[in-house]
Parts: C-alpha cells; structure tokens; sequence
C-alpha cells in the first residue's frame, strides 16, 4: 500500500536520532513554557520558533509539534492545580479539573488529563493518517477563487468563533491584512507602504509579530501589577485513575474524541470550541449532571480528549488546503514558509518526508507526553512556584533574543516590543488576537489569489458565484455574517438583562457551579475566564 | 477614601455594571485601528491602483484600509463591555516597564548583548518587583551567561557579547 509505505518512511524520518530529540526537546520546553501562568500553546510557539529555523524542515515542524502537544499539556497544570488558564481552551479545564484539586484530586486529574490527551490525540491523528493524503489530491484541484473564497471563510470563522466583540475582531482582522500587506508587492514587486524605511521594505516578519503580541504583551499584562507572590498549589497524591475513575471516563474520552477530530477539521475548530460542545454533550447524557462543575472526571476527560483531538485534526486542513485553522498552526504555517516549504495540496508531492514526517511525529510527540510527561507531573509543577518577578525578565531575554537571531536584525526586537505594547493595550480592551495573527499570515494568500481570480475572469466577480465550491463557500459566510448582525440587533435589546447575569454569576445558564468558589483576589489572569465562561452561554445559545 | 475602599471598587463595578462610569477609553482600541488603516490608505493611494482586471500593488491595500476603517468606526460606536479600566499606578507601571524594554535594542547597538540583558533584568526585579539585590544578580548572571551560551555559541548566532 502506496500510504502505508510513506507512512513507514515517515516513521524513519521521525525516528532518526536527531528528530526524536527534538521531538523530546519540544515536548519539554513546550510545557515548561505552556505552564507559566498566563502563556499558552500560542505564545510557548512564538517564543520558540526562531530556535527551530536553524534546523532542516523535517526536523524543524517535527520539533514545533513537540512544542504543540507539550505546551497544551503544560497549560492543563496551572489550569487544575491553581485555576489560572493559559488560553481559552483549558478554561473548560478549569471547570471541574481545579474542583478535583480542591478535593485532593490533583493528580488524578492531572493523570486522566494526559491519558484522554494521548486517547484523543491518537484516534485523531489515525484519521489524519488515512484523511489527509485523499484530501490532498482532491485539494489539488482547487482553484484561485475557491482558495480565495476559503480563506475568507477561514477567516470569518475565526472571527465568528472567537470572543469579544464582532466588530472589534473584524476591524483586527482588517489590520493584520495591512500589516502584512508592507513590504514587496508580490506581483509588481515593488515596495509598499514601507514609508520609505529601508527595513520594511523585506516586510514584517510573523516572528516579531506573534513574540510581540503573544509573547512580550502577556508578560507585560503579568507585570502590570506588582504583588506576583509564588502561588499555593494543591499537592499531588496518586496521578493513575483507579478502577472506577476509567470505568466512568472510558467512553466519554470515545465520544469526546470523535467529536473532537470532526470539529477541529473546521476552520476554526481546533480547541475551544471542541472541548465547549464535548463538555456539553457529556453533561447532557450524564446520570449525574449535578456533578459537573463540582469535579466530574468524565467531564475533565471529554474536554482533555476533545481538545487534543482537534488540535491534531487541525493539522488536516494546513497540511492539505494550505490553511492554518487557528493561530497556533498560522505560526506553524509561517515556520514552514520561512523554510522555503509552503503546505499545500502540492506539499504531499514536494516534501513527502514533511508531510508523513509530521504525521508520524505527531503519533510519537502524543506517545512521548504520555510516558514522560506522566511521570514528571511532580517536577513540573514545581516550576510553578518560581515567582513571575523572576520568570517575566527571564521570558523577555529569551524573546528578545529569539526574534533577534531570526535575521540578526535589532530592527526585528523593536518590532516585536511595539507588538508587544500593542498586544498589551489589545489584551486589556479585551480584543481576540487570533483573528489578527490569522488575517496577517491569510491575507498574502487572499490578496494573491484575488489578483489571480480576476486575472482569470478579466476583472469579473461573476467567478466567485460561477463556481460552485467557490459560491458556497461565499455563502456560508455570507449566512455567518447575517446571523451575526441579526443576533446583535436581538442582544442588544437583551444586552442589559445579559449584562446584569453574567457579572453577577459567570455562566449562569450552563456552568452553574464556577462562580462558587471564586476568589476575586486570585490574581490578574482570572480575568480572563470569567470573560469567557460568561460568553459561552451565548455563544452555545445561538449556535 | 481608604485603601480597602479603591480595592474593593473596581471589583464592585464589574458585578454591577449600573456603578460603571461612562468613559470613553474603551473607545481608544478602534480608534487606533482606525488611525493606522488611515496612514496605510494614504500610503497606498500614492501607489499604481491598476484596474480590477489588471490589479496594481495599490488596489489590495486600498479596498481593505477602506474597509478596515469602516469596521473600526462601527466598533468605536460600541458601548463600553468588558474593556478593563487603567488605573493610573498600572499605567506607570507599564510605562516605566515599556521604556526599559526599550533601552535593549539601544544600548545593544554600542555595548552588545550582555551589559543590557543583564541590566534589564536586574531593573525588572529590583526595582519593578522588589526583589533583593542579591537574587537579582544572581538571577541576571547565570540567565545571561545561559542565554548567551546557547543562542551565541551553541546556535552560532552571531551575538556581539560587549560591543
């Protein structure tokens, strides 16, 4: 079998000495970074995406998936043991892993959380295996104004998804197209919007952008306030579910996986919402839905399986479509570029090793986190008691220092910390920054294959309703549009009772235990949850 | 008014949203926006527009600045949601913070890399976090002396140490 064989020469590229220790290398830093308070999988790739462009491109997405997994697992640690989540998708963690906690369950949680992540991350990245190559070959035949049509719908999907305001995350959107619009035309090649600065003229690179925004603005946001005293964690016991525990937890991390590797193949798809519309489904066939909340493990689990499963599924549609379904794969999407590789329907042809390379890591990076990240739970969750004062100049350095050695440009660093004050005043006006990450690295394709489309039907729009794929596309994001504007037009006539409900008890519709032991005074970052957990009703409710 | 009294009101003011003031600082993101997307549609008139069927480098730039703008004025209309408030000790905060960030790309043009990493970090914990000089240098040198192995010597970067 044709797929089976590069599958075996994909597993031989991702069990060369070499690309297994990066592959374990990523894994660790990934959720050493991925633990600290307030970074996420986002920010641990942006940081450490410059170390990987020394490196071949095998080597180099082989280690950034390392980063990936180990990162997502690393921001389940504060998320269960102190309740600071580091992105939005382990605010579902939260829910019932920090309960556990508070019961005398860390470990447990923290156990059935890398057990349903290996679970979900494996069933996903077997459908990936046998998905993606078909996907491949019927991407190929995808034209200039489907691809044009797809990132606009990658786009709004990303937009439409997120939190915060509509037209706030647009407005983002429409500036990371600029941002990323300076530099050479790619047509004419003559320089644009450079403003006669020499250094713009090569462009803005997606390093400083998303080091700035995603790494350098969170730590600003940290140090905002002064009192960053090390935290109590709940101590860890017994880290292996017991018979009972699995018992409860087996077919929940089943279902939460399917669902999850369905729904990350969307645009967009890849961790919050999957592990929300997990969470919910197991809630509502549960015998014991009171329990969730209150530290249900078969929630924690359908929202661990869930999460990582569509983390992995997401790599269906860069892999084969050439589109990044979130911001952590637009970074993944920029480092392959920046290696001179450009995923794609053709990529399975030109860079075989890369395709199946990747996809043999991902089963070895889920394998890794399982039999070593398990037995060192204990380490790493020491690492949470170094003070912020001590760790946020340290990031910084190494920020500093990674943008830096991209093009050995002080010119980049200075980029990087103006994204970064950007993304801090972003961050406390409550803008999602993925739309501006994913519009900056989409917007080169949508403006080439425009220019290509119009080419073709000499300057007729009629191509992007000719075609059918095309059209519907277009409509789906014409209906996410209008379903927008109308569920507006109804909240706001709402906005004051929905106000009043969710200040007083976040979630008061779905989650109705959160706001139960909520401490006002945690610190900075639990800001963030609330915002999102009093969201999701709405966003569940309209969906 | 105490203490206790300005901490509790921030907190009291996001569970009721009838105490929050009116305000117009959320209004500033979009504004922003705004303002940039204008300096972007300026740069891009002056540049060949082509026609639809023939694209020019100005066509792209233009119609999204246009539209960029449009967004940015809806969502300056907004009322205020769950935008936080600046306090003005986190204001200075951030400014003292932003500024000495910025001194690294400065200095590191006439001295190199050690002398500002080592400086900034120091600056963070002494005097930003109030940790005790001691840990602060300690904590300055050994993440310089690593940072600059790896990156400088083990990745090859080229990294001047002192100028």
């Amino acid at each position: 079998m044709d797929l089976l064989s590069n599958l075996a020469d994909g597993f031989a590229v991702a069990f060369s000495p070499i690309n297994l220790l990066y592959v374990l290398i990523g894994v660790v830093i990934g959720t050493v970074i991925g633990l600290l308070p307030g970074l996420g999988p986002t920010a641990a790739i942006a940081i450490l995406l410059p170390v990987t462009f020394t490196l071949e491109p095998a080597t180099a997405i082989i280690m950034l998936a390392g980063i990936y997994y180990g990162s997502m697992y690393g921001g389940r640690i504060p998320a269960i043991l102190l309740r600071l989540p580091g992105d939005a998708s382990s605010v579902i963690t939260t829910l019932d892993g920090y309960p556990m906690a508070k019961q005398g369950k860390a470990g447990v949680a923290l156990g059935i959380t890398g057990i349903g992540s290996f679970i979900g991350g494996t069933i996903a990245i077997i459908g990936l295996t046998f998905l993606a190559p078909v996907l491949a070959q019927y991407a190929s035949r995808i034209g200039a104004p489907e691809m044009f049509a797809l990132t606009v719908l990658g786009l709004s999907m990303i937009v439409f998804i997120g939190t915060g305001s509509k037209l706030k995350s647009l407005s983002l959107a429409g500036l990371g197209i600029l941002v990323a619009a300076i530099g050479i035309d790619p047509v004419a090649g003559t320089p644009r919007l450079t403003f006669g600065m020499v250094e713009l003229s090569a462009g803005i690179g997606i390093v400083p952008v998303a080091v700035g925004l995603f790494g350098l603005g969170e730590v600003f946001y940290n140090m905002e306030q002064a009192r960053q005293g090390t935290q109590q964690t709940a101590p860890i016991k017994r880290i292996l579910p017991n018979k009972a525990e699995w018992l409860r937890t087996r077919f929940a991390i089943l279902r939460a996986s399917v669902l999850g590797f369905f729904v990350g193949i969307l645009p967009g798809g890849g961790g919050t919402i999957s592990s929300v519309l997990a969470y919910g489904v197991e809630k509502r066939i549960s015998k014991r839905p009171e329990k969730f909340g209150k530290g249900a493990v078969e929630g924690l689990a359908a929202t661990e399986s869930a999460d990582n499963a569509s983390s992995n599924s997401a790599f269906i549609p860069l892999l084969t479509l050439g589109l990044p379904p979130n911001s952590v794969l637009a970074l993944i999407f920029g480092a392959l570029l920046m290696q001179n590789v450009t995923p794609g329907p053709q990529l399975i042809e030109t860079h075989p090793e890369v395709f199946f390379g990747v996809i043999a890591s991902m089963y070895i990076g889920n394998i890794l986190l399982l039999v070593f990240n398990l037995p060192m739970i204990r380490v790493f969750s020491m690492i949470l008691k170094v003070p912020g004062s001590i760790l946020n100049p340290i990031i910084i350095v190494v920020a500093f220092l990674g943008v830096y050695s991209v093009n050995n440009s002080m010119f980049d660093v200075v980029v990087a910390i103006l994204f970064g004050i950007f993304g801090y005043f972003l961050k406390k006006w409550k803008f999602d920054m993925a739309p501006f990450i994913l519009a900056f690295i989409l917007g080169p394709i949508m403006e080439s294959e425009f220019r290509r489309s119009m080419t073709i039907s000499d300057g007729s729009f009629g191509i992007f309703v000719d075609r059918p794929l095309a059209l519907t596309f277009l409509l789906v994001v014409a209906a996410l549009v209008a379903f927008s504007v109308f569920s507006t037009l109804r909240g706001t006539s709402r906005t004051r009772a929905r106000k009043v409900r969710a200040a007083g008890a976040p979630g008061t519709e779905v989650y109705p235990n959160v706001s139960d032991d909520y401490e006002p005074d945690a610190a900075e970052p639990e800001d963030e949850p609330r915002d999102t957990i009093a969201n999701t009703p709405d966003r569940r409710g309209d969906g | 008014m105490n203490t206790a009294d300005s901490a509790a009101l921030p907190q009291a003011r996001e569970e009721n949203p009838r105490l929050n003031p009116g305000g117009h600082t959320h209004r500033l993101g979009p504004l922003i926006i705004l303002v940039l997307a204008v300096i972007a549609l300026f740069a891009a008139l002056e540049l060949p527009f082509g026609s639809v069927a023939r694209p020019g480098p100005g066509l792209w730039p233009t119609v999204v600045a246009v539209l960029t703008m449009g967004l940015a004025i809806g969502a300056m209309l907004l009322p205020r949601q769950d935008e936080e408030r600046f306090t003005g000790f986190a204001l200075r905060r951030v400014t003292i913070l932003f500024i000495a960030v910025l001194m690294f790309p400065v200095l590191f043009d006439f001295v190199g890399f050690v002398v500002p990493a080592a400086a900034l970090i120091i600056f963070m914990m002494r005097f930003l976090s109030k940790e005790s000089w001691l840990k602060s240098i300690i904590v300055a040198t050994v993440t310089t002396a690593v940072a600059y192995t790896v990156f400088g010597v083990m990745l090859g970067i080229r990294l001047p140490a002192f100028f």
